[in-house]
């Protein structure tokens, strides 16, 4: 960088320069340096550009006291060298925070994926208590009071054998379930699977209690009636002619499947 | 120019800064992302058994298997085992009253702490009280048997249906 400087003869060095444009000479030697950058047009653009920067760089540093501005400013010429080492000691600092920063990331996020620790914390605690509460209270009124309400369960009841009586079982099962829900302020979502031998709950043509269905369907909407699309596939081949649903119920591909996605997504699971 | 790369100076001090920390996390995440979700080795064995069919030879095939599950724990691991009966599973309680052998079975597990919850709605739907079922205490009965499963999962239980 200084080739181009040293071309001009008898040119003032970068540290004179910037000492003169920082007002530390005495007067002769200022008056000196002012003779020598006058007489050079190019000079005196470069000192007029020094200056107009000195300018921009105190008007950077305006909270910082003036002095310290401008040693900073006249310590910059002593070389680029200085000038790593904050970046240095900046980095190494940033290595250490990333470093920090990063293995709590990593560490909650872990908790999250496994989904265990982190909700296990709060979930121990609630178990204590519902454990609590039953020994005390005991019996009907058992598991009250105990989980916050901004929570939703989600719940996957899985039901898969043709006996009637466990279907209405279920159905009283689920109902008690919202009442329940709704005296401790808790949300539901529930998903009635049906699959394989258990589809006459939802058949239109032998469902055994389809006012229930539909009077549940109606009163919970967060409440859902799937039915297994083979199961009806394979009763329409059985049968020779397609098998209707009731209007309530939804038809998904696969009983089993969705069994398994929605416990990936993190559902309850109950085989009824 | 000079002047210029030193004014440019804090702004890549800033950009620099900001890389490293990037790749540090980075290098770290990867570091300890498997690390972290390494299980915790004191945590209780917890486990629910659904039972919920009229089933005799269900009922000990799933006691049976419930035996084996305690014997392949390891010894100092804490068991929290519950069998929840449920519908036409609280049955199983029923056939314990009568039958020896399954109440002996029945009275084995509740001496490693194994606790047999009934649903009450069942009782009341059915008819049946406590006494009608062997050795049920006031607080083995739950309100709800699908609320309790859900309820137990929640926190933690792993879910068998036999």
């Amino acid at each position: 960088m200084s080739n181009e400087r040293l071309s001009a003869k008898n040119r003032p060095s970068e540290e004179i320069l910037n000492a003169f444009v920082d007002g530390e000479f005495s007067p002769e030697d200022r008056l000196h340096t002012l003779k020598t950058i006058s007489s050079s047009e190019h000079l005196s653009r470069e000192v007029c550009d020094m200056h107009q920067l000195k300018e921009l760089v105190n008007m950077a540093y305006e909270d910082v006291p003036a002095g310290r501005a401008s040693t900073g400013r006249c310590r910059l010429s002593r070389g680029g060298r200085s000038a790593w080492f904050p970046s240095v000691a900046a980095g190494v600092l940033a290595l250490v925070v990333g470093s920090l920063g990063g293995y709590e990331i990593t560490r909650d996020a872990g908790f999250f994926s496994g989904q265990h620790s982190a909700a296990n914390g709060q979930d121990a605690g609630a178990l204590a208590q519902v454990a609590a509460s039953r020994d005390t209270a005991g019996g009907a009124a058992a598991p009250q009071q105990v989980f916050s309400a901004t929570e939703t369960d989600q719940i996957l009841l899985h039901i898969n054998e043709g006996d009637t009586r466990a279907m209405a079982e279920l159905l009283d099962d689920i109902e008690s379930m919202y009442r329940e829900a709704a005296t401790v302020g808790r949300d539901l979502n529930v998903q009635v699977v049906v699959h394989n031998n258990a589809m006459n709950l939802l058949r239109a043509d032998s469902a055994p209690y389809p006012e229930r269905v539909a009077s549940m369907a109606e009163a919970y909407p967060t409440l859902r009636f799937t039915a297994c699309a083979q199961t009806l596939n394979r009763l329409a081949r059985e049968e020779g002619k397609t098998v209707d649903i009731l209007p309530q119920a939804e038809l998904i591909d696969s009983g089993v499947a969705e069994a398994a996605r929605r416990q990936a997504e993190g559902w309850i699971y109950i085989k009824v | 120019m000079i002047p210029y790369l030193r004014v440019a100076r804090p702004g890549w001090l800033l950009a620099g800064a900001f890389l490293l920390m990037l790749v540090a996390g980075g290098a770290t995440a990867l570091l300890f992302g498997t690390v972290s979700e390494a299980p915790a080795a004191d945590e209780p064995l917890r486990v629910v058994y659904h039972i919920n069919t009229d089933d005799p030879e269900l009922h000990l095939n799933a006691l049976r298997n419930l035996q084996n599950h305690i014997d392949g724990s390891p010894a100092d691991v804490v068991l929290e085992i519950k069998v929840l009966t449920h519908g036409s599973g609280v049955s199983l309680l029923q056939h314990a009253a009568e039958d020896p052998d399954l109440r002996s079975t029945v009275n084995t597990l509740k001496l490693q702490d194994v606790r047999f919850l009934v649903c009450g709605n069942t009782l009341d739907s059915r008819g049946l009280s406590r006494s009608d079922l062997y050795e049920v205490a006031k607080e083995d009965v739950v309100s709800n048997g699908i609320g309790e499963l859900t309820r137990l999962q929640r926190g933690g239980y792993t879910y068998i249906k036999p």
